[in-house]
């Protein structure tokens, strides 16, 4: 089950439903990684310290207003535990003076980093949520930094099919970006329902 | 649990990707700056967004981590909490280095806009630069009477006594005259408000003449060039705006006409109310509905659906360059910039994304170009010259 309504996923999370306990995971995890990979050097860290980001919001009370509330809460969590793994490794190499100096500036300036892991995933997200055809054009030009020709040879289409799909690829993005993520999935269901 | 600061970093998120549409608000961007001011780490997270590599980074970053969730694991360790976790942590690169030698910037789907004279790298600073279009124009009188208007005003009105500033400074009286034209030149901009009230914001490269008394059944004025109106309503007198292909009547409403001698096709778009345009070479007529334009270049005539917010962007003060081309945004650098854009070579083949203050440098919006892979000059002259890396 996928939920299209904010509240009904925030009711059934608040509630323990697994279901939206899985919801709010794969929605979430990548952007959680990329905030926790600010404050540690390996992936496979800040994978660690999302998921037990993930399970400590879980275990803690689910008290949530909202949705923004909840996510908030998770970026809460994942500093605390990103700062805790941070402790144990410094404990071992410094004074305890010294780190304690030091993490109070880094609590402050890991804070900070939500700004650009929020950003970036939204507008992530907001490539993915693109018509198949029009992401594999924004991928081949903007990422991958092909031609407009080459991806016509590519893909085997006609070079001003690539140019109108770059086009429309390119409003929707936007379009997708000024909306919050729940009326954009809706927005796609409508869209996806008139092809 | 109280998370008040996160919640408010998550809001300067959106704030910083509306800015990247330039969709801002005063508020928002007091906001957003008094974030900024916060602190050099708080600049240099912004900065981060400009940073073709640490866009792409963050991108093939979200990529791999959504390759490695997997609520199973999650759930696994729900249940099972009370088992020791095992602490090994296996050295694995960033995937980033390898996949960057192939993926291009993402530079150019979007541009930052903000004006940050700091951050202005070598090369920009090194280049002339234009600084957007302000207040100015001159009210022509049929008589041939040529007034030159204040750089520190915006707006005059015009009624039966003659022409004054909005503060109301009287600018001439009409005399004799039975019309007047208002031009702003390239680099100009100015706002009018006509003799029934209605209101009209002229682009630069603008002209628009009126009759200093309209006729009893119809308001009629001639325009070249883009302007927004908001249409004083007056039933039985509509209001008819001609351009060099076609004509429109209005009743009362708000709509923008784009009709450049330059440009391939006049524009009409409709934000409020109902117009009908009417076509001069055959002699066809359009109706639009609020979010509706008529394109017409001679030929062809037709209406489609727009996003107005993007087609008014200049009504607000802003650039906004989605889906256009080179030339299409030159077009319009070029009215704003009152510069001559020459391409060396053929014009190159480009869309761009994003958009922009108009209080902008030129300056400040031509680093577009460098993550488009162009480079340009900027003669003293007043020349943009564009050409391919």
């Amino acid at each position: 089950m996928k939920y299209t309504s904010e509240k009904e996923l925030l009711e059934d999370f608040l509630k323990g439903e697994e279901q939206a306990c899985a919801q709010v995971y794969n929605r979430y995890f990548s952007r959680i990684c990329l905030y926790a990979s600010s404050f540690v050097d390996e992936t496979k860290e800040a994978e660690d310290i999302a998921e037990e980001g993930f399970i400590r919001l879980w275990q803690g009370k689910r008290n949530f207003e909202s949705l923004a509330h909840l996510k908030a809460a998770l970026y809460q969590t994942t500093r605390r535990v990103g700062l805790n793994h941070q402790t144990a490794r410094q404990r071992r190499v410094n004074r305890v003076d010294v780190y304690a100096a030091q993490q109070h500036q880094d609590q402050n300036s890991h804070l900070q980093e939500i700004v650009y892991a929020e950003a970036m995933a939204e507008l992530y997200d907001a490539v993915q949520k693109l018509p198949p055809k029009a992401r594999e054009i924004i991928q081949l030009t903007y990422l991958e930094g092909n031609s407009n020709q080459e991806v016509a040879d590519l893909l085997n289409i006609n070079i001003q099919t690539v140019k109108n799909q770059k086009m429309r690829a390119l409003s929707l993005l936007r379009q997708y970006l000024t909306r919050d993520s729940f009326n954009y999935l809706l927005s796609l269901i409508v869209l996806f329902g008139k092809f | 649990m109280n998370a008040l600061e996160e919640e408010k970093l998550i809001h300067i998120s959106a704030l910083v990707l509306k800015e990247m549409q330039g969709t801002l608000t005063v508020e928002d961007r007091r906001i957003l700056d008094s974030w900024l001011n916060q602190s050099e780490r708080n600049k240099e997270i912004y900065r981060r967004f400009q940073d073709g590599q640490k866009q792409r980074q963050a991108y093939i970053g979200l990529q791999y981590f959504e390759k490695q969730r997997n609520f199973d694991s999650l759930k696994s360790k729900i249940q099972f909490q009370t088992k020791k976790k095992t602490v090994v942590v296996l050295k694995r690169l960033w995937p980033f280095v390898a996949a960057a030698s192939v993926i291009f910037t993402i530079a150019g789907i979007w541009y930052w806009n903000k004006d940050e004279g700091q951050h202005m790298d070598a090369q920009t600073a090194m280049v002339n630069d234009r600084l957007p279009a302000s207040n100015q124009a001159i009210i022509t009188f049929s008589d041939g009477r040529q007034y030159q208007l204040n750089k520190d005003e915006s707006q005059v009105v015009i009624d039966s006594s003659g022409i004054r500033y909005n503060d109301g400074y009287q600018v001439a009286t009409i005399n004799a005259a039975v019309s007047a034209t208002i031009e702003t030149p390239r680099g100009g901009t100015y706002d009018v408000t006509l003799p029934d009230g209605t209101t009209v914001k002229l682009n630069a490269g603008t002209v628009l003449t009126y009759p200093t008394v309209f006729a009893k059944d119809k308001r009629e004025v001639t325009l070249t060039g883009e302007a927004y109106f908001e249409v004083a309503k007056r039933k039985d007198q509509p209001f008819v705006v001609r351009t060099k292909n076609q004509q429109v009547l209005v009743l009362g409403t708000h709509f923008n006409i784009n009709a450049y001698e330059t440009s391939a096709a006049t524009k009409t778009t409709l934000l409020e109310g109902k117009v009908a345009v009417r076509q001069r070479l055959k002699d066809r007529q359009l109706t639009l509905l609020p979010g509706e334009q008529a394109i017409n270049n001679g030929a062809n005539f037709s209406k489609r659906t727009v996003n107005v917010q993007q087609e008014m962007a200049w009504v607000y003060g802003k650039f906004n360059f989605d889906g256009k081309s080179l030339r299409e945004v030159m077009d319009e650098l070029s009215q704003w910039y009152a510069i001559d854009v020459v391409y060396k070579g053929e014009i190159p083949d480009v869309a761009f994304f994003g958009g922009t203050f108009r209080t902008s440098k030129l300056s400040t919006i031509l680093k577009i170009l460098k993550d488009q892979d162009l480079s340009y000059q900027l003669t003293d002259d007043g020349k943009l010259i564009i050409e391919k890396k």
